[in-house]
């Protein structure tokens, strides 16, 4: 077989999959938003009802807003926390570096259905550890309006270490004779941090920060366990308002449409990040 | 010059014990779920709450194996994130390499990774219920052939980008060098490029495995009985009036730990795994 035959050969399988399995599933989706279900009845073609419905939904609004907050805060947070974390272990100390490193990543790997149940459990009311720890009694964290802020900590928690690994393997690929250079030469830390190491790790934070952009918008499993969106609709986001649509409610009409406006949104707000980041750093 | 070195050390050690205390603290969640997993049942939960248990009780484990039939949850996670990983791999891995070795136009290439790694940005859920529906009318939910099938989705792309970072990295000498001895495609693979790429390929496998072993969204809504895996189980506790903590917690140490260990296997390779392959130590 000639190379050139080879390499489509090879490739096919794997296109072939993607379009069957995701291609294929989306065009489903799309042609599936344009109709109405409902129990019992058959289904009925109601053009794009839907999502014209869904910008009259309180509670999708509702969900939006949501994401927002919940994506802006763990996100923001994540990093700085990441960034500070990643900053004071920089300097090797041996037999200890390692271990801490190993003992941080442990949080990203548990399944994040675990990480809302031991949460839930953190927070309960009555037998707590939060309200041990804050000497309080029968404080609800995820019961008032102030939810969402707490499913918000567990996320960060969850998430932190990711930033942090990525950074620190960014801090460390830094020069450390650019460094020494700028300290002869009598640059002030902050000349230091602003002129050398942060354009030096500016492609890891924009790597580290649309990566967690993106799972953050799919947030889904964490609020499943910990408050399955409630108390009331206040911890509900995006994701989860369409996977409740869909498959309690069965409004899977409304459900596809409005993960496709989702979708399409995500993807437009990444793709002005990242064409805005390339012409800033040139990194791509 | 002495006692500036000594004020270095003190800071080092003053570092050292900041950084434990803040690991010890940060980690109490996942000590949270282990200890509260050997608690007898009835002091599961308590006020104050108990963060060294007076006695340590193997119930909550008797009672997962016997009654929960945790083995069976097990089972079925571990053949579904095996097989479908193992699917990936082998497909992801060839197109992974032809996209890394062979002489694709600049732009074409580029087209295709970036489209391929697009598909990531795609919250799940937007597939879940396509694919939902259509295992329904294929008679496909809650058989092994559709969690698998629908697993494949959740890996394929992330395989494709993780291994061609590794395979780019393979020195192209050797392998011209081969096909220059006449060594064709098949032995090429077998005998040169899977050993090494060894280490890359293992680490590819065992960090998407983990994905599909904590995979829930699509496990919760395509399995009714037959193929439900641990996280489905997990998630089923929530719904019970009165939760049985203990239960839970020893359920959850059960799913938690495999990954635990794995993750520390592959600590060398987690930053290029994190990030697709684009930054590595």
């Amino acid at each position: 077989m000639k190379e050139k035959q080879l390499k489509w050969v090879l490739v096919l399988p794997a296109l072939t999959l993607i379009v069957a399995l995701i291609i294929f599933p989306l065009i489903y989706a799309l042609r599936a938003s344009l109709y109405l279900y409902r129990y019992g009845k058959p289904v009925e073609f109601v053009g794009f009802q839907n999502f014209v419905e869904l910008f009259q939904n309180r509670l999708a609004m509702n969900a939006v807003a949501n994401t927002v907050v919940y994506v802006a805060i763990a996100v923001t947070v994540e990093l700085v926390l990441g960034f500070v974390l990643a900053l004071l272990m920089n300097r090797e100390i041996r037999g200890f570096s390692k271990p801490v490193r190993a003992a941080l990543t442990i949080p990203m790997f548990i399944a994040p259905i675990v990480v809302g149940i031991v949460w839930r459990m953190i927070y309960n009311p009555q037998y707590g550890l939060f309200n041990w720890i804050l000497g309080t009694r029968d404080f609800a964290p995820t019961g008032g309006n102030h939810a969402l802020y707490f499913v918000i900590l567990a996320d960060i928690w969850q998430w932190t270490p990711f930033m942090y690994i990525i950074l620190l393997a960014a801090l460390q690929s830094v020069s450390p004779d650019l460094i020494e250079a700028a300290l002869i030469d009598g640059a002030s830390a902050w000349q230091r941090m602003y002129r050398i190491v942060l354009p030096s790790i500016s492609a890891a934070l924009v790597i580290a920060f649309t990566l967690r952009f993106m799972e953050a918008t799919k947030a889904l499993d964490i609020i499943y366990t910990l408050t399955f969106g409630g108390p009331g609709s206040d911890t509900e986001t995006v994701g989860f308002m369409i996977f409740r649509l869909a498959f309690n409610d069965v409004r899977i009409g409304t459900a596809t449409a409005f993960a496709w406006l989702y979708a399409i949104a995500i993807g437009i707000v990444l793709s002005f990040f990242m064409s805005w980041m390339n012409r800033r750093f040139e990194i791509v | 010059m002495s006692s500036v070195f000594r004020r270095r050390r003190l800071a080092e050690v003053v570092l050292i014990l900041l950084i434990t205390m803040f690991v010890v603290v940060y980690l109490v969640p996942v000590y949270w779920i282990v200890v509260t997993s050997f608690k007898p049942e009835g002091r599961a939960l308590t006020w104050p709450p108990q963060l060294i248990p007076r006695t340590i009780s193997l119930e909550n484990y008797k009672t997962a194996f016997e009654y929960k039939s945790v083995f069976w949850y097990m089972r079925n996670s571990l053949i579904i994130s095996t097989c479908s990983v193992t699917i990936s791999m082998v497909v992801g891995c060839m197109a992974a390499y032809s996209f890394a070795k062979f002489k694709w136009g600049r732009k074409s290439k580029q087209n295709l990774l970036l489209w391929i790694m697009g598909l990531r940005i795609m919250p799940p859920i937007a597939v879940a219920i396509p694919i939902y529906l259509i295992f329904i009318r294929l008679k496909l939910i809650d058989t092994f052939a559709g969690m698998i099938v629908a697993y494949v989705f959740i890996s394929l792309p992330f395989v494709i980008w993780l291994s061609y970072g590794f395979f780019k990295e393979l020195p192209n000498e050797i392998i011209e060098a081969a096909s220059i001895d006449g060594c064709g495609f098949t032995r090429l693979m077998t005998r040169i490029v899977v050993p090494l790429a060894k280490p890359g390929l293992i680490t590819v496998f065992l960090l998407t495995f983990m994905m599909a072993w904590n995979e829930f969204l699509f496990a919760i809504k395509l399995s009714a009985f037959r193929v439900r895996t641990l996280p489905v189980l997990i998630s089923g506790f929530i719904i019970d009036r009165g939760l049985l903590w203990g239960q839970l917690c020893a359920v959850a140490a059960i799913t938690v730990i495999p990954v635990i260990l794995i993750s520390i296997f592959i600590q060398r390779y987690i930053v290029a795994g994190l990030t697709m392959g684009a930054i590595k130590e």
